[in-house]
């Protein structure tokens, strides 16, 4: 009795191990669902497109995009977490979303463990910019600023959790000052503001706050790169403005649900190689 | 591709910083970076 049912139980397992094997040679079969913890539009969103479109061409599937907002990415990625490990949900996202939301959010119902790493895609740098008519031109001239004004200058960013968050805390604990930190439903808004006079500055991704530093909408006065931007070749690195403390270069990657097969997983990876540089 | 990363003031990875191991990584590290900085005063 025991023999047989052990005998049917391996003959199950095998029938289950087959079916992976197989599911995974066929892999993928259908479209791939990216799921993106933020609105459309944003720099998250926006690489996702760049990479998806990518992917699309290797997989030879298309990858669909579904935006799901909320809880500075913590909805989405719960959904990514509890999706099918079959490969066919797929996340993308960040040191935020990926990294400081297990201190900020410490109820989360996914840890880092949730997740498989497929691999990163891009990196992004943080940049902090003023109003233009903020009473100091450069980085020292600010730092002794909000030294003398403890509390009374103000950055915007892109809401608690967000990578732009970080970019404001780590300039913060990293030039030694109090910063009011003002949190908003995005960049996009943080930068109206900031253009607008309302608010002393913004802390933001390079992507998007480099338009307004180039059409001199904003005096930007750092960037947490270790090399000088291509887009902002006058802008300098933090090294170079005397806070070599100040580190903001950030990363976006994919992400697959805990238990997508390792066939799989190699195969997405692949997908997204022919996005990699040659060292020069 | 590497033009639209151009204009988003972003970049692609290293040829050697693609494999899943680098993200692993790169996860496990900012975990840790970022819990202390948030839990600082």
């Amino acid at each position: 009795m025991i023999a047989a049912l052990a005998t049917s139980i391996v003959a199950a397992l095998s029938l289950l191990v087959g079916a992976d094997r197989a599911g995974a040679q066929n892999y993928p079969s259908h479209p791939i669902t990216m799921i993106v913890p933020f609105a459309a539009g944003g720099t998250s969103d926006v690489i996702a497109r760049v990479v998806a479109e990518q992917m699309a061409v290797t997989l030879k599937q298309p990858i669909v995009i579904e935006n799901i907002a909320g809880a500075g990415g913590s909805t989405a990625l719960s959904r990514a977490a509890q999706a099918a490990p079959d490969g066919y949900t797929i996340a993308i996202g960040n040191a935020g979303t990926s990294a400081a939301a297990y201190t900020i959010y410490p109820k989360l119902t996914f840890t880092p463990d949730s997740f498989v790493a497929i691999g990163m895609v891009a990196k992004t740098f943080g940049i902090v910019a003023l109003r233009k008519d903020f009473p100091a031109a450069n980085l020292q001239d600010f730092i002794a600023y909000a030294r003398a004004h403890p509390g009374k200058v103000n950055l915007g960013h892109a809401g608690v959790g967000s990578s732009n968050y970080l970019i404001c805390k780590s300039f913060e604990q990293a030039a030694g000052i109090t910063i009011t930190l003002v949190g908003y439903r995005g960049a996009a808004p943080a930068l109206t503001d900031a253009i607008g006079g309302q608010i002393d500055g913004v802390c933001d991704a390079a992507a998007s706050v480099s338009p307004a530093i180039a059409d001199k909408l904003l005096n930007g006065i750092v960037t947490g790169s270790t090399k000088r931007l291509a887009t902002l070749p006058d802008l300098p690195t933090s090294a170079e403005a005397g806070l070599p403390e100040f580190e903001a270069q950030g990363w976006n990657g994919l992400f697959a649900p805990k238990g997508t097969p390792p066939e799989i997983i190699a195969r997405l990876n692949a997908a997204v190689k022919p996005l990699s540089r040659a060292r020069r | 591709m590497k033009a639209r990363f151009k204009t988003l003031s972003s970049v692609a990875p290293e040829a050697d910083e693609h494999g899943p191991e680098v993200l692993q990584a790169l996860v496990t590290r900012d975990v840790a970076k970022y819990k202390t900085l948030l839990e600082a005063k």
